[in-house]
C-alpha cells in the first residue's frame, strides 16, 4: 500500500513538473508599423480607413489566397506600397514596402541609408545576410534590403502568410 | 495558468488526487509543493517575490512572537515581586518593542507591494511635473507586477498584525507558514484570509468525502459558468464600448454599466467560486466573499456583501486603528473643543473613512482612477450617513411605501446603478473622460439609435446577446432561489437531479463558453490586484 | 441507490452523447465555402490502389487531373492536397497513404518548402482535420500546431469551433454524417477564366535559403519512398503570379538535392510554352493556379513523363479497374460541362 502511494506520489510530481514544463508563455505581440505622409500604418490594423488617408494609389495588382474567399492586395503610392489580405470580409494590412528615399522609418532610416546607420537605429539584427538585415518583432518583421552596402527597400511585414 | 485553461483543470486534478492518496498527515505538503507549482506557471521570475513576502512575514512574526513569549514567561515568573502599575509598565514597553519589530514588517512587506505596484504611478506624477517646469520627460519604469501580489501580501501582513495583537500565534514550521501565504486556490484572487480560520483548515488532516467533493464541483462548475459564459461574453461588448468610448456616449455609457457589472460579477464572485469549490473538495472551508452584494439596498449594505474578505481587512487592520490612534485621539478631541461636539465627534471617523477608502482605491490599482473610485465610494457613504435624519424622517413618514416590495426593489436598483456608475471608472480609466461619459447619458439621447441597430456594433451578434441574457437571467434565478438554502446545497441531496444539472451545466459552458481561438484570452479581472 | 447510480450513468452516457451530436454539428462542413477543407478526408473513400500519389499543396489539386491521366494513360492517381499543405502536412500524409498502398511513384510539389514552420490555424485544421486519426496524424499536429492551438482542441474540435453555433446553418445539418464530395481524386475543378494581368514579380528576399524545417521533411519523405522502392519525383507546377512565385535560387537547391540524390525534378514553369499553357485562357485567378483547362493540358505533358521516361504502365485492360475509373471520369465530365444537377 505505502509503496502504491509513493508510486503515485512520484508519478503525480512528474505530472505536476511537467505541467509546469508545458507551461509557454505567449509571445508578445507588438507588431511593426511605418508612418506615411503622416498616417501611422501598424501592420494587422484594418486597411480600409488608412487607404482612405493614403489618398489614390497609383498601381494595384491582387493576387487570390488558397482556399479563402478573398484576395491579397498591393497599393502602389509610387514611394511605398501597402499589401493587404482579405479576413471576412475586411482588408487588413500584410506588409508596408518603401521603395525610395522619399519615405523613412519611425527611427529615421530611408533607402539609401548604410547598414551602419541601420545598426545605429535599430541594433544588432535578428538576422543578417549578405542581402540584408531583419528585425524580429512579434509576428511581425521589419527588413532592410542590402546592395553594396546600402540600404535599397524597407519592408514591414507579418512573419506568417 | 488562469482557473479557465486546460492546463488548471488537469493540475488540480493531479493535485486532489495526490491529496486523497498520500497520508493524511502529509496533505497539507502535497498543498504546498501544489501552491507553489501554480506559481511558478506564472513565471520563475515572480517567484521570489512570493518567497520574500513569506520569508519576512515569517521571521517578522517569530521575533514579535518570541518578544510575546519571553514578556509572558517574565511576568508569570515575577508576578508576586512586581506590582500591578509595574507589570502593566513592563507589558507597555514591550509592546512598544514589539510595535517597532511590527513596523519593520510591515515596511518591508508593504514597502515591495508599493515599490512593485506604484513605481510607475508614482514617476508618471514626478515625470508631469518635471516636465511641466519645462524639462526633458523622463523614462518611467516598467517594473514586474507579480501575480496576486495585492492578496499575499496584504494575507501576511494581516497576518502579522493580529501575532502583534496577540490575536493569532506565530507559526512556529516555515513550510506551515508558507503554505497559508501561497495555498493556491486563493493565492491570485483571494479571499483574504485570516491565519486563526485557515490554518485549522490547511493543516488538518481532510479525508474524501463524496458527498463534500459533489458539492465542491458543483460550485467550481458554477464560477466556470459564471467567468466563460457571463463574464467573458460580456466582456466582448465591454471592450468595444470601452476602446469606442468616443462614439459610444450617452446610451451606451449606461449599456456599458450594465454589462460591466455583468463581467465583473461572474468575473470576480465566478473565480471565488473555483477557489471555494475547489478548497470544498479538499475539505478545506475557506471565508465566503460575497453575499449576493447586487441585493444591496445601500452602499454600506453593498460593500457588506461585495468583497467581503478585502472590507474586513481594511476595517480591522486601517479603520478601527486609525480611529483609536492617539494622533486621532488629540485630533478628536481638538475637534470637538475647536467645533462643536456635532462636528468635532464625526470629523475623526471621517478622516479615518476617508484614508480607508482612498487605500481601498489605491489597493485595487496604480492610477487616479482608482483613487477617485475609493474617493467616490467614501462620498456616498458618507452623504447616506449624514441623510440618515432625513431617511429616518421619510420612512416614518411612509411606512407602508417603505415596507412595500416595490420601495426595496427601488433601493436595491438605485444602489445597482450608484455602484455601477462609480465602478465605470476602473473601465474608462481616465477620470476627465469619465466624468464627461457620465454627463453624456443626460445630453446625449440616442437610445433609440442603440435599440435600432447599435447593440449590433458591439462585437456580439443578436443570437450572443440572447444567450447572455438567459445566461445573467439563469445567474439571477440562481442567486434569488439560494437566498435561504444554497441551491447546490438543495441538490445535493438529490443525486439525479444534480447529475442532470451539472451535465447541463458542463453543455452550457462548452457550447456558450466564450474561450479558445476567437476570444481574447481573458485574465480574471482581480489577478491584475 | 443501484437504481440512482444508473440513472446517474444513464445521464452521463446521454450527455456524452450529446455533446458528440454538438460536436459533429459545430464543426465546419467546408460544403460552399473553403471546400478545400473536405479534400484530405475524400482520400477514404477510394477503394483501389493508385499508381502515382501526388503531395503537395494548391499547386498539385489545382494543376494535376486524375481523370485524364487515367483516360489518356491508363494510370491510376490521387491527390492528396490541401490548401497551404506544409512540407511536413505532406510527410505526414505520405506516411498515413503508404501504410495503406504501394504506387509505383510519388509526386511532390516543391512550392510549400519556402515555409519553415506552420503559419495558419485556419489551414492546419484544414489538411489536418481530414485526417483520421493514426500515429502520424499526431505527429503531423505535433509539428504543425501554432502556439495558440491546443492539441486537445484537435482531439475534440467542439472546444474549437464551439462558437459557430451562432453561425450554424441548413448545411452544418445536411452534412452532419457525410461530407460533400468536391474533388476528383484530389483534383478539385476550376472552370472559371480570370487571365492573368500583372506583370509584378515576387519580391526581394534577404535570404533565399530554402529552411531547414521543410528541407528535413523533404528527406525524411525521400526516404520513405527509398525504403519502399518508390519513385520520388519533384515538380514545381507552373504559376505566373507575384504571390506563388518561384525564385531561381529555390530552383538551383532543390535541383542539386535531386541531382544529389538521384531524383527526377520538373520545374514546369520555364516549359509552359512547351506544355501549351496559355495564361489568358488557362489560368482561373490571373495566373496564380491553373484551370481544369491549363490542369488538363500539364497532365497530357506529365502523363508522357510518367508513362514514357519513368515507363509507367496502364491499366486500361483491368475491367473491374476500368469500370471504377469510368465512373469517375464521367463525373468529371459532368462537372467540367457543367452538366452536373
Amino acid at each position: 500500500m505505502k509503496i502504491i502511494r509513493v508510486l503515485a506520489l512520484l508519478l503525480v510530481c512528474a505530472a505536476l513538473f511537467a505541467c509546469v514544463g508545458c507551461a509557454g508563455k505567449p509571445a508578445q505581440k507588438k507588431p511593426y508599423g511605418a508612418t506615411i505622409n503622416g498616417v501611422r500604418i501598424e501592420l494587422d490594423a484594418k486597411a480600409p480607413e488608412l487607404l482612405v488617408q493614403l489618398g489614390t494609389h497609383t498601381s494595384y495588382d491582387e493576387s487570390p489566397t488558397c482556399a479563402y474567399e478573398g484576395y491579397d492586395k498591393v497599393y502602389g503610392y509610387g514611394a511605398f506600397e501597402i499589401e493587404t489580405y482579405t479576413l471576412g470580409g475586411i482588408e487588413y494590412v500584410r506588409a508596408i514596402h518603401l521603395l525610395d528615399d522619399t519615405q523613412s522609418t519611425r527611427k529615421g532610416i530611408s533607402v539609401g541609408d548604410t547598414v551602419e546607420a541601420v545598426k545605429e537605429a535599430y541594433g544588432e539584427p535578428s538576422r543578417q545576410t549578405s542581402l540584408g538585415l531583419t528585425y524580429a518583432e512579434g509576428d511581425t518583421v521589419l527588413e532592410f534590403l542590402v546592395r553594396d552596402g546600402k540600404v535599397t527597400n524597407i519592408n514591414y511585414r507579418k512573419v506568417v502568410d | 495558468m488562469t482557473f479557465t485553461s486546460a492546463s488548471f483543470l488537469l493540475f488540480a486534478a493531479l493535485t486532489v488526487l495526490l491529496y486523497f492518496t498520500v497520508p493524511r498527515r502529509g496533505q497539507w505538503w502535497v498543498l504546498l509543493v501544489a501552491s507553489y507549482v501554480f506559481y511558478l506557471f506564472a513565471g520563475v521570475e515572480y517567484l521570489a517575490f512570493l518567497l520574500y513576502a513569506t520569508v519576512v512575514s515569517y521571521v517578522v512574526a517569530r521575533l514579535m512572537q518570541a518578544r510575546a513569549d519571553a514578556e509572558d514567561a517574565f511576568v508569570e515568573a515575577n508576578r508576586d515581586r512586581l506590582e500591578k502599575s509595574e507589570r502593566k509598565a513592563f507589558r507597555a514597553k514591550e509592546k512598544k518593542k514589539r510595535f517597532f519589530i511590527l513596523v519593520g514588517g510591515l515596511v518591508a512587506g508593504f514597502g515591495m507591494l508599493a515599490v512593485l505596484k506604484y513605481t510607475g504611478f508614482a514617476a508618471g506624477i514626478v515625470c508631469a511635473a518635471w516636465t511641466g517646469m519645462g524639462n526633458e520627460p523622463f523614462e518611467i519604469p516598467d517594473l514586474l507586477l507579480p501575480l496576486g501580489i495585492s492578496f499575499y501580501t496584504f494575507q501576511a501582513m494581516g497576518y502579522l498584525i493580529d501575532v502583534y495583537r496577540k490575536n493569532a500565534r506565530a507559526e512556529r514550521n516555515f513550510f506551515r507558514f508558507a503554505l497559508f501565504i501561497s495555498y493556491f486556490p486563493q493565492l491570485i484572487q483571494g479571499p483574504i484570509s485570516r491565519f486563526e480560520a485557515l490554518s485549522e483548515q490547511l493543516f488538518a488532516t481532510h479525508a474524501w468525502d463524496a458527498t463534500r467533493v459533489r458539492s465542491g464541483l458543483a460550485r467550481v462548475l458554477w464560477g466556470f459558468f459564471k467567468k466563460l459564459v457571463v463574464a467573458d461574453t460580456a466582456m466582448i461588448a465591454v471592450k468595444t464600448l470601452v476602446t469606442g468610448s468616443d462614439t459610444y456616449t450617452g446610451a451606451y455609457v449606461f449599456l456599458l454599466i450594465l454589462l460591466y457589472s455583468a463581467q465583473i460579477y461572474g468575473d470576480f464572485t465566478g473565480g471565488i467560486d473555483v477557489t471555494i469549490g475547489l478548497s470544498e473538495i479538499l475539505g478545506i472551508r475557506v471565508a465566503e466573499n460575497f453575499n449576493r452584494p447586487f441585493s444591496s439596498k445601500s452602499t454600506k449594505e453593498y460593500w457588506r456583501r461585495w468583497h467581503i474578505t478585502m472590507g474586513t481587512w481594511f476595517t480591522d487592520y486601517v479603520f478601527y486603528p486609525l480611529s483609536v490612534c492617539s494622533p486621532m485621539q488629540r485630533f478628536s478631541k481638538f475637534s470637538r473643543a475647536k467645533l462643536g461636539n456635532a462636528i468635532g465627534k464625526r470629523l475623526p471617523v471621517y478622516v479615518a473613512t476617508v484614508a480607508t477608502w482612498f487605500l481601498t482605491g489605491l489597493w485595487h490599482g496604480a492610477g487616479w482612477n482608482f483613487i477617485v473610485w475609493g474617493l467616490l465610494n467614501c462620498l456616498v457613504i458618507l452623504v447616506s450617513q449624514e441623510l440618515t435624519p432625513l431617511y429616518d424622517r421619510f420612512h416614518a413618514k411612509f411606512p407602508r411605501l417603505v415596507a412595500s416590495g416595490a420601495y426595496g426593489v427601488f433601493q436595491m436598483a438605485r444602489t445597482f446603478l450608484l455602484m455601477g456608475l462609480i465602478r465605470s471608472l476602473d473601465c474608462y480609466r481616465d477620470v476627465g473622460k469619465t466624468f464627461s461619459l457620465w454627463f453624456s447619458m443626460l445630453t446625449d439621447w440616442n437610445l433609440p439609435q442603440l435599440l435600432t441597430g447599435g447593440w449590433r456594433t458591439l462585437g456580439l451578434t443578436g443570437a450572443e446577446w440572447c444567450m447572455l441574457g438567459l445566461a445573467i437571467l439563469l445567474v439571477f434565478a440562481v442567486s434569488l432561489a439560494g437566498k435561504k438554502r444554497p441551491v447546490r446545497e438543495w441538490l445535493s441531496t438529490r443525486p439525479v437531479t444534480f447529475t442532470l444539472c451539472a451535465c447541463g451545466l458542463i453543455l452550457l459552458i462548452l457550447l456558450f463558453g466564450a474561450y479558445g481561438i476567437g476570444y481574447d484570452a481573458s485574465q480574471f479581472i482581480y489577478n491584475q490586484f | 441507490m443501484k437504481k440512482k447510480i444508473l440513472c446517474c450513468i444513464g445521464i452521463v452516457l446521454a450527455c456524452a452523447l450529446l455533446l458528440s451530436f454538438l460536436q459533429l454539428l459545430v464543426v465546419p462542413k467546408y460544403a460552399s465555402a473553403s471546400r478545400e477543407g473536405n479534400l484530405i478526408g475524400e482520400y477514404y473513400a477510394e477503394t483501389t490502389p493508385h499508381d502515382v500519389l501526388f503531395v503537395g499543396d494548391c499547386e498539385v489539386y489545382e494543376s494535376f487531373t486524375p481523370p485524364t491521366l487515367w483516360e489518356e494513360y491508363g494510370i491510376t492517381s490521387y491527390i492528396r492536397g490541401s490548401a497551404q499543405q506544409l512540407t511536413w502536412h505532406s510527410y505526414y500524409l505520405l506516411e498515413e497513404m503508404l501504410r495503406e498502398e504501394t504506387p509505383k511513384a510519388v509526386v511532390f510539389n516543391v512550392l510549400a518548402l519556402k515555409y519553415g514552420v506552420p503559419q495558419s490555424e485556419a489551414y492546419n485544421r484544414m489538411t489536418l482535420d481530414g485526417m483520421r486519426w493514426s500515429t502520424s496524424k499526431i505527429g503531423a499536429l505535433r509539428a504543425s500546431m501554432r502556439e495558440e492551438e491546443s492539441f486537445l482542441s484537435y482531439v475534440f474540435p467542439l472546444l474549437r469551433f464551439h462558437s459557430r453555433w451562432k453561425e450554424l446553418s441548413w448545411e452544418d445539418f445536411e452534412y452532419l454524417f457525410t461530407r460533400a464530395k468536391i474533388s476528383h481524386n484530389g483534383y478539385m475543378m476550376q472552370t472559371g477564366v480570370h487571365p492573368k494581368t500583372s506583370d509584378r514579380v515576387g519580391d526581394a528576399l534577404i535570404d533565399y535559403t530554402l529552411p531547414q524545417g521543410s528541407m528535413e521533411y523533404l528527406e525524411r519523405m525521400r526516404l520513405l519512398c527509398e525504403e519502399k522502392g518508390i519513385a520520388f519525383i519533384l515538380i514545381k507546377a507552373p504559376t505566373n503570379n507575384y504571390k506563388y512565385y518561384w525564385y531561381d535560387e529555390w530552383d538551383a537547391q532543390v535541383r542539386e538535392y535531386a541531382e544529389g540524390h538521384q531524383l527526377a525534378y520538373y520545374n514546369f514553369i520555364p516549359l509552359c510554352e512547351e506544355i501549351g499553357i496559355d495564361w489568358s485562357t488557362d489560368t482561373y485567378d490571373g495566373g496564380a493556379h491553373l484551370n481544369v483547362f491549363g490542369a488538363e493540358k500539364l497532365t497530357s505533358y506529365f502523363g508522357a513523363i510518367l508513362a514514357g521516361h519513368l515507363g509507367l504502365e496502364g491499366h486500361k485492360e483491368d475491367a473491374a479497374l476500368s469500370a471504377i475509373w469510368q465512373e469517375k471520369l464521367d463525373a468529371y465530365y459532368r462537372e467540367r460541362n457543367g452538366t452536373e444537377s
